[in-house]
Formats: structure tokens, C-alpha cells, sequence
């Protein structure tokens, strides 16, 4: 069972997410916002991290940096959830330590999959490292 | 007694004898001296007496002093003898003589009796100068009258010489007369040449005084920077240099002709000599001032010295030692402008010479005062341009700053709007993401499984979401271009992913349609660009190819053309009429209104595409097209994308 922490302010959304991944046996935490996100990152061991990057206390940017500042930071997959607008910028996001961003609307059909191939390019990486 | 004489007379031969018994001269009578004898017979002067003074004297008798008037009138009588025996006789005799005739210096001598010596002394008295009596020799009594004619003679001669030299000296005075006359011409010529000479030196002086007065008054004229000290200095020129008493000048109103301001004014002692004088019944309060401005011509009044032409003007005068005054308009070519006022002493009273120069003064001073007057009002017009001109920047900086605030005004607003269109596209596009994701879960059946018009009707609502938030996406992106906001994001990528994606997005829906999507050329052109807003040209053109075609195909061609990407999207659909080519690019248009509702979007692809193409990745789109044929779009694009700093 793997375990992926959800860091969404907007609930529509987290329960968008959740569900689908519940349906798919992911194991869910919670975090609505960016600090909570970080301490449960630090407590809660997770193996999955799906971030949005629009929050309402800090930048989601922000909160990627501090989780790769932590100990075991480098070796959980973050990927970036973004709104269409931040797409663009996917090298902003790389840069910051991201494995890979997901692009809103959230496609239920694709989403899994979505997940999957990051967490496969992330499982090949680490394996080639 | 007259008988005796003519006999006495005839008795004598030389002498001719003339009626009336007067005698004549004879040539014996020139020879012989003429002696007259008065009385008795003396017998030794008796014709017939054989003594010889017959021929030494020539005697006529006479016996009375009643008869010898004749004689002594007519002749040169040179001697008298009164012969008398007694003294009584004699001197009554004398005496006769005496009191009807002047002897002068004839001499006078008796003949009688022995006489006392006082008979002597009282006949001595009487003027005889010698007394003879009968005992006197002939001879001795001859001599002695030779003696006494030669003497009175002499004494004649002597007035003779006298008168000659009175004559003379008459002459001579004459002379000296006609000398003084002379004299008194050539003093009168020198008199004459000298008053000429001083006049000839008063004019020399006139002339220097003129040329210096002229002269300063060039300079003065050159050397004023404004009309009143132009005034100022002519007036000190006029006195300094032409000696004058005074001189001033007063300008006429130009509005009003009637008021007089007097602008400058110099005096020879400094003292200030009354400039309006108050002449009764006078426009400018001066007879000759008002005189010259009326009529436009020098009024000159040298003889204020008259007291009853002006009794004001004489009191002054009078008081300051002036007698002439000189009243020159000032002029242009229609106008007076003002006047020259110029009072002068009895010693430089105003000659004819000067009259010309103060004229010229005059001209000189009224074209100095015109120009700087023409001066000044260039000067007030530069003046009042450079003010517009001043006004006119001023007006164009406060333009300017408002077009500034408006300008940043502006700039704030297009903020705000960006702000807005930022925080809207946030709030629209959530909840569309929650319905878009909300319905997919719904149709992908993980909340149980859907009857056939509930999984229609949930696609009817997924495909309308979408289709609502790809509109709010180029609306925001359009805006983004057009505000100069957009990020671009320039990254290494090969067209033939973007093509792939696309080709998967529109896969299902060129294979519902019955359409053919494809790739022509296999060959894979990599790019350094934008790759989001590249697929998203690449997006939208498959979009309206597929939308817009009912039979055939739609070909994707790309082809690398020296620095450039050309991408070309072919369709086999209803095409573009050739007026309708120049408007598809514009937003809100679209092709047939019949297709607006068949095809659905609001028009905004090829517009936001166009601008994509050229504003963003610095490039370009163009179309081809025959109407029911087909259409071809072609995106050119440059395969490194050069980032403006």
C-alpha cells in the first residue's frame, strides 16, 4: 500500500484527487495547507507527494524546497499539480526539485496513468543512479 | 578943390587923367611910390620945384580929406603927409582923416611950422610916425620918406609873404584835410574788415558749435538704450555744446494728442527754468510750443523781448537771460510725436546756421525715438511670442504630465486588469475543474455503474466544460498578448512530440468523423522555443482542420526551411472564400454564420494563434484557401527562439 500526501487547499479538488486515488488503493494524507504539507511530509513518511502549487500560505515552490530540505527529501517522488497557467513555466518546477506536474482539469480516465509514468521515470532514475 | 587937384594933376604929364577925376594906374604910378598929400603945397615935393624928389616920388595933392577916398579905395597909397602951417589945422585935419578913413599902415607923416615938442608927442598919439617943418633940406626930407616907403613897403612885402604862406599853409591844411578824409575812409574800411573778420570768426564758432552739437548728438543717438534717455542726452548735448540756456523735450500722448509729458530737460546753470509756462488761452501752456506742434513746422520767437507779445513768457525770460525760443516738432511721417524746446541768451541768439542744425537735431532725435520705439514694440511683440511660447511648453509639459498620469493611470489599470483576469480565470477555471473532474469520475464509473442517457448526458456536460474552459484560456491568453504580459518560456523540444500529442487529442474525433488525421514528413526538426504556446498553434489549426472538414483528411506537413520551422496543417474542408481571407484572422470572426452553430467556439483560434505565431515565438501564420477545395494553414516560425533582453 503506498502511501501519498495531498496538498490542496481547494476541497473540490482534494476530494477529486483522494477519490480517485482511494479507488486505485493509495493510502491518503491530507494537507490543506503548505506548512501542514511539510510537517506531515517530515512525520508521516510519505512515498508519494501530490502538491498544488497555488496555496493560500506559501508558494507550493516554496514548500517543495523545504521538503527536499529534509533528510530523506531527495528520495520521495513530488509531483507538481499545476493550474493551465503554471505549465508554461515547467522548468521552474524541474529546477525546484519536481519529478513531474500534472496539468488541471484533472482527467479521472488519465489520471492514474498520469501518476504511474512519473513514479516508473522516478523508479527508473533512482535505479540508474 | 577939385579944381586945384585936376590942376595939381594935370600938372604932372606921366600920369593919365580920367574923367571924374579918378585915378588910374599909369606905368610911371607902378615905378614910383604913391604919396598923398593932404593940405598945403609942400614946395620941395612940388612938381615944379627943380629938386629931384619929383622923380623919386609920385604926389598927388589933395585939399581936403573929403576927396581921397577914391584914392586910397583904388590905389595903394605909400604914404600920407598932412601939410599944414599950424598945428590945429593939422590935427583937425588928422583927426577928419581919421574919422571917415582907416590908413592902416600907411605911414603918416606932417609937414608944418616948427612945432613944440608937445604939439610933437600928442601928433605921435595921433599915429604920425615922423614930423618935418620947412627948415629940413630937401634932400634929407626925400631920403627920409624913401626911408619910410621902403619900410611900409617892406612891411607890405613881408604881408605879401605872409599871404603867401597862409596860402600856402591853406594848402597844406587842405591837404591834410583831404588826408584826414582819407584817413577817416581807411579807418572805416579797417573797421568794416575787422567787424567782418569777428563776423567771419562768430560764424567759425557757429559752425564748430554746430558740428560738436551734431556730432555729440550722433553719439548721444547711438549710445541711448531708450527713447527718454535719447531725450535726455539731445537736451544735455543742445546745452553742453551749443551753449544754450535750456532745451527739453516733451512727448505727445499717443492716445491722447492733447496731454504734453515733458521727458527730458538740461539748463546751462543747472537751475531749473520753468518748462510750462502758463501762456493764457494756450493748448500746451506755450504760444510757440502749441504753434509748432499745430502746424508741424520750427516756430522760432526771437524777440520775446517784446513784452506785449507774451507778458508770462517775457517775465521768464527775463528772469533767466533768454530772449529766443525755438520750438521744433518731432515727427514721423503723419504724426508729431512730440516737441524739442530750446531757449537761447542775446549772445547766442539763434542765427540762420543753427536754425538747420536744430532741425537736423530735431530729425535726428524724432527717428531716434521712432526707432527705439519700433524697438521696444518688436521687443514686446518677441517678448509676448516668447511668452506664448513659454505658455505654449508650459501648456505642452502640463499636457504631457496628464498624459503621463494618464499613461500610468493606464499602466495601473492594465494591472488591475491583469490582476483580474488572473484572479477570474483562477475562480472560473476551479469549479470548471471540479465539474470537468467531477463528471469524468462520474462517467469513468467509479461511483457506480450509469444507464446509457445518464452517461450521454454527463458527456454532454464534460464536453461542454471543457469546451467552456479552453474559451476562458484564450480569452486569457489574448489578453495576456495584447497587455505585453505573457511569459514565454523558451525549452529544448522536438516538433514531433507536440505533433503526437496533438494527433492523440484529435484521434478519436477525426476517427468519429471519418476523417483522416496524419503526419507527413517523418523527419523530427528540433526546436528551442515555447513549447506550450507551440502546441498550442499546432492545437488550434488541427482543431478548425478537423472541426471544418466532412470528407478526406487532415495532413500535418512540417518542413525545416533554413532557421525556420514551417508547419503546415492541410485540410480537405469547406475552405475560405478569398474575401473572407483577410477578416479570418480577426477575433470574433468566423467563417459562414450557417457553421457558427454546427461547429461551435467563439472565433478567438485563429486570432490568438496568429498572434501566438508572430508575437510569441516570432513568427508567422498564412493561409491558402478554395472555397469546398480546402484550406492550408502554414505556421513559420524560427527554431530558436531569440528572447528579447
Amino acid at each position: 500500500m503506498r502511501k501519498v500526501l495531498v496538498v490542496e487547499d481547494n476541497p473540490n479538488n482534494m476530494e477529486l484527487v483522494t477519490f480517485i486515488l482511494k479507488a486505485s488503493g493509495f493510502e491518503i494524507l491530507e494537507a490543506e495547507r503548505g506548512i501542514v504539507g511539510v510537517e506531515l511530509f517530515c512525520s508521516d513518511d510519505p512515498d508519494l507527494v501530490l502538491l498544488d502549487i497555488q496555496l493560500p500560505d506559501i508558494d507550493g515552490i516554496e514548500v517543495l524546497r523545504r521538503m527536499r530540505q529534509t533528510e530523506k527529501g531527495n528520495s520521495v517522488p513530488i509531483i507538481a499539480v499545476t493550474s493551465y497557467a503554471m505549465t508554461g513555466d515547467s522548468g521552474a518546477l524541474v529546477k525546484a526539485g519536481c519529478d513531474g506536474y500534472i496539468e488541471k482539469p484533472i482527467d479521472p480516465e488519465r489520471f492514474i496513468e498520469q501518476v504511474t509514468t512519473i513514479l516508473e521515470r522516478k523508479g527508473r532514475h533512482a535505479e540508474l543512479s | 578943390m577939385t579944381e586945384q587937384t585936376e590942376i595939381c594933376l594935370s600938372d604932372i604929364p606921366i600920369v593919365e587923367k580920367q574923367k571924374g577925376g579918378n585915378l588910374v594906374k599909369s606905368n610911371k604910378r607902378d615905378v614910383l611910390p604913391l604919396v598923398l598929400c593932404i593940405g598945403d603945397v609942400i614946395p620941395i615935393l612940388h612938381p615944379d620945384s627943380a629938386s629931384t624928389s619929383v622923380r623919386e616920388f609920385f604926389v598927388v595933392y589933395v585939399r581936403d580929406v573929403t576927396s581921397i577916398e577914391p584914392i586910397l579905395s583904388k590905389d595903394a597909397v605909400d604914404l600920407v603927409i598932412f601939410s599944414s602951417p599950424n598945428f590945429e589945422a593939422l590935427l583937425s585935419s588928422i583927426e577928419q582923416c581919421k574919422k571917415r578913413h582907416t590908413l592902416e599902415k600907411i605911414p603918416v607923416v606932417t609937414f608944418s611950422e616948427e612945432l613944440t615938442e608937445k604939439q610933437c608927442f600928442t601928433l605921435f598919439e595921433y599915429g604920425v610916425i615922423d614930423i618935418f617943418h620947412g627948415q629940413y633940406s630937401s634932400e634929407f626930407v626925400v631920403r627920409k620918406l624913401n626911408q619910410l616907403v621902403r619900410l611900409y613897403k617892406a612891411t607890405l612885402g613881408d604881408t605879401h609873404e605872409l599871404h603867401e604862406v597862409k596860402s600856402r599853409q591853406q594848402h597844406l591844411q587842405k591837404k591834410i584835410e583831404n588826408s584826414e578824409t582819407e584817413v577817416q575812409s581807411l579807418l572805416r574800411k579797417l573797421r568794416f574788415e575787422k567787424l567782418k573778420s569777428r563776423e567771419l570768426e562768430q560764424v567759425n564758432f557757429v559752425v564748430n558749435r554746430c558740428l560738436s552739437t551734431i556730432s555729440a548728438g550722433n553719439f548721444a543717438m547711438v549710445a541711448a538704450s531708450s527713447e527718454r534717455e535719447l531725450a535726455q542726452s539731445m537736451c544735455d548735448v543742445l546745452v553742453k555744446h551749443a551753449q544754450y540756456t535750456q532745451a527739453w523735450v516733451g512727448f505727445l500722448d499717443a492716445d491722447d494728442s492733447s496731454s504734453l509729458n515733458v521727458v527730458a530737460h538740461a539748463s546751462s546753470d543747472g537751475k531749473s527754468i520753468p518748462i510750462a509756462l502758463h501762456c493764457e488761452g494756450s493748448r500746451f501752456g506755450c504760444h510757440s510750443v502749441t504753434r509748432a506742434i499745430e502746424s508741424r513746422v520750427t516756430v522760432v520767437n526771437s524777440s520775446i523781448s517784446n513784452k506785449a507779445s507774451c507778458e508770462a513768457c517775457w517775465d521768464v525770460a527775463t528772469e533767466h537771460d533768454y530772449n529766443s525760443i525755438v520750438s521744433l516738432p518731432l515727427k514721423d511721417e503723419n504724426r508729431t510725436i512730440g516737441i524739442l524746446n530750446v531757449k537761447a541768451k542775446s549772445g547766442n541768439s539763434i542765427e540762420f546756421d543753427e536754425m538747420t542744425m536744430l532741425e537736423e537735431v530735431a530729425g535726428d532725435l524724432a527717428f531716434g525715438i521712432l526707432s527705439h520705439r519700433s524697438r521696444n514694440e518688436r521687443d514686446r511683440l518677441f517678448n509676448a511670442l516668447n511668452e506664448m511660447n513659454s505658455d505654449l511648453e508650459s501648456k505642452i509639459r502640463s499636457r504631457t504630465r496628464e498624459l503621463e498620469l494618464a499613461n500610468h493611470k493606464l499602466k495601473e489599470l492594465d494591472t488591475l486588469k491583469s490582476l483580474f483576469i488572473a484572479s477570474v480565470s483562477h475562480e472560473l477555471r476551479t469549479p470548471l475543474n471540479s465539474i470537468i473532474g467531477f463528471t469524468g469520475i462520474l462517467l469513468k464509473g467509479l461511483s457506480g455503474e450509469l444507464n446509457e442517457r445518464q452517461r450521454d448526458q454527463l458527456t454532454r456536460v464534460n464536453r461542454s466544460s471543457k469546451q467552456l474552459l479552453e474559451l476562458i484560456i484564450n480569452v486569457i491568453d489574448i489578453a495576456k498578448i495584447e497587455g505585453h504580459r505573457i511569459e514565454i518560456f523558451p525549452a529544448e523540444f522536438s516538433s514531433r512530440s507536440v505533433v503526437n500529442e496533438v494527433m492523440a487529442e484529435f484521434k478519436e474525433a477525426a476517427e468519429k468523423k471519418g476523417i483522416s488525421l496524419q503526419l507527413k514528413g517523418e523527419e523530427d526538426i528540433y526546436l528551442y522555443s515555447d513549447r506550450k504556446r507551440f502546441a498550442q498553434c499546432v492545437h488550434n489549426l488541427v482543431s478548425n482542420a478537423v472541426k471544418y472538414t466532412e470528407k478526406g483528411g487532415v495532413e500535418i506537413v512540417q518542413l525545416k526551411k533554413g532557421k525556420n520551422i514551417e508547419l503546415s496543417v492541410v485540410d480537405t474542408g469547406i475552405g475560405i472564400a478569398p474575401d473572407e481571407i483577410s477578416t479570418c484572422f480577426q477575433a470574433f470572426e468566423r467563417l459562414p454564420t450557417h457553421l457558427k452553430v454546427k461547429a461551435g467556439g467563439a472565433g478567438l483560434g485563429l486570432y490568438l494563434t496568429k498572434k501566438i505565431s508572430t508575437e510569441v515565438l516570432h513568427g508567422g501564420l498564412t493561409v491558402e484557401s478554395k472555397v469546398n477545395k480546402g484550406s492550408c494553414f502554414t505556421i513559420t516560425v524560427p527554431c530558436e527562439l531569440e528572447l528579447e533582453s
